[in-house]
């Protein structure tokens, strides 16, 4: 890529993804929820568990209130999830661009997950309308370590612990110890094989071990507040209010538009050009820093 | 519209710097950012820089909520009025960037797993949801280039991952 196929689009796009941006930004600073919410959402093991919790409900309002497009589960893994956005806007704005496109929607994700659940999640386009794909699909990972924070408590940390100590243990053993009946033991360690922590046997994973060793370096928030879906219309109503704040900030800075002298031009410095003339280049910069001292 | 006539972005403030960890850099300069239609410009009101789009690798977002456009050899760091005005602006030149080959992003895993002291083919394989040949790949790839000797992970290797991993691994105990 070397030239916009139409300038004013583009500059009709970042305005129209200026309002986009700051409809997420306004969404994730409202949008913390409790620790009891994200554990319904990552116990959920198939889509339309998914799709019941109230968190992904959530999702969805808030995907569809910042104009983002149709939010869905496609498939669900061991903490991590394929979401679909039909009829995302983004492809649309930026028609020149030959592969995938919608890394703002990617990070709209990540940051969800990161800033509000309090699970730190990459995410990744994965398919795009752009490329011909019926959906926008976005491969989302989570921290699998603070992931199981999230899902397991004490409890089930503390057979952990016991199973790593004497792997022999057996489940009447664990009951007595932890005081509790051998039935609830039954299942946690059916919850704990299911992530993989135990496996058939009941014998610790190494994913187990890495687990138990590195899980006091992710502490999880206990606080227990109202769950954002709670105040969705103030919600609603600060994403319309940021947007047109940001479509009438974008208005006033399109008017200041340049055209470079032909003095101007001819002593552009090509950013580019000098970096590749690597000594030249810091020999530049050194020249700036001396002069700037200078004058400073 | 000619290549001369420009658009303003935002009210910046910006920092250029040397790509080869050398050190030398500017302090943050008042400026503006402007989009042409080949090129991105930045000026402090005296010079003018430009970064045309063929030449840009990568657009990154820092903690800071500053951007950072990186081209071989250099980086500049632009703080906007508007951090969501500069993410925008961000989200608008990736698409228009061409990627990393994937395998660079399997050797960044990789050396996180190893520096977490996770060095089973296997459970990094399992980890990482890919199959066990392209972990063994990664790892001879990753001993070729210098990143892990010896199964520790060198200094060369650390040197791959950003700050913000950086810093995940710091809280991990883990010395980066």
């Amino acid at each position: 890529m070397t030239h916009f196929r139409s300038f004013a689009q583009r500059v009709a796009a970042l305005d129209k993804m200026t309002s986009l941006e700051t409809g997420i930004s306004t969404a994730i600073k409202m949008s913390k929820v409790p620790r009891k919410e994200v554990k319904k959402l990552l116990i959920a093991r198939d889509e339309n568990q998914v799709r019941n919790t109230p968190l992904f409900q959530f999702m969805q309002m808030i995907f569809d209130e910042i104009g983002l497009g149709g939010l869905d589960i496609k498939e669900v893994g061991r903490f991590s999830y394929v979401f679909s956005v039909r009829n995302s806007p983004i492809p649309a704005l930026i028609p020149d661009a030959k592969g995938k496109t919608c890394y703002i929607t990617a990070d709209a994700l990540s940051a969800f997950f990161t800033k509000d659940l309090g699970i730190p999640a990459s995410s990744e386009e994965i398919r795009c309308i752009n490329e011909g794909a019926e959906t926008c699909d976005f491969l989302v990972k989570l921290n699998a370590i603070q992931a199981y924070q999230s899902v397991l408590d004490e409890i089930d940390k503390d057979i952990i612990g016991l199973k790593i100590k004497k792997p022999s243990i057996g489940v009447d053993n664990i009951a007595e110890s932890l005081d509790i009946d051998e039935e609830e033991v039954k299942y946690r360690i059916e919850t704990l094989q299911h992530y993989e922590i135990l496996d058939e046997e009941h014998r610790v994973t190494d994913i187990g071990k890495t687990y138990y060793r590195f899980r006091m370096a992710f502490p999880v928030s206990e606080e227990d507040f109202d769950p954002p879906w709670q105040m969705i219309k103030e919600i609603s109503a600060a994403i319309a209010a940021a947007s047109s704040f940001a479509e009438a900030m974008s208005e006033r800075v399109k008017e200041e538009k340049k055209v470079l002298s032909p003095e101007e031009e001819k002593n552009i410095i090509n950013l580019a050009e000098e970096a590749k003339k690597s000594r030249s280049f810091a020999e530049l910069l050194a020249k700036q820093i001396n002069k700037e001292e200078k004058e400073g | 519209m000619a290549d001369t006539e420009l658009q303003k972005v935002e009210t910046v403030m910006f920092q250029i710097s040397h790509g080869d960890g050398v050190g030398v850099s500017l302090m943050w300069k008042d400026g503006s950012l402007y989009l042409s239609v080949s090129k991105i410009m930045i000026t402090d009101g005296e010079r003018w820089y430009a970064v045309p789009f063929e030449d840009l690798k990568d657009v990154s977002a820092g903690d800071e909520g500053y951007i950072s456009l990186k081209i071989d050899g250099a980086e500049i760091k632009i703080r906007g009025e508007s951090a969501e005005r500069l993410m925008a602006f961000r989200h608008l030149l990736l698409p228009l960037i061409e990627k990393r080959p994937e395998d660079e992003e399997i050797l960044e895993e990789l050396i996180k797993m190893i520096l977490l002291g996770i060095k089973d083919k296997r459970v990094i394989a399992s980890l990482l949801k890919r199959d066990v040949s392209a972990i063994e790949d990664a790892m001879k790839k990753a001993e070729k280039l210098g990143y892990i000797d010896g199964g520790r992970v060198t200094e060369k290797g650390k040197s791959i991952l950003s700050d913000e991993e950086k810093e995940i691994m710091r809280k991990a105990g883990v010395d980066v």
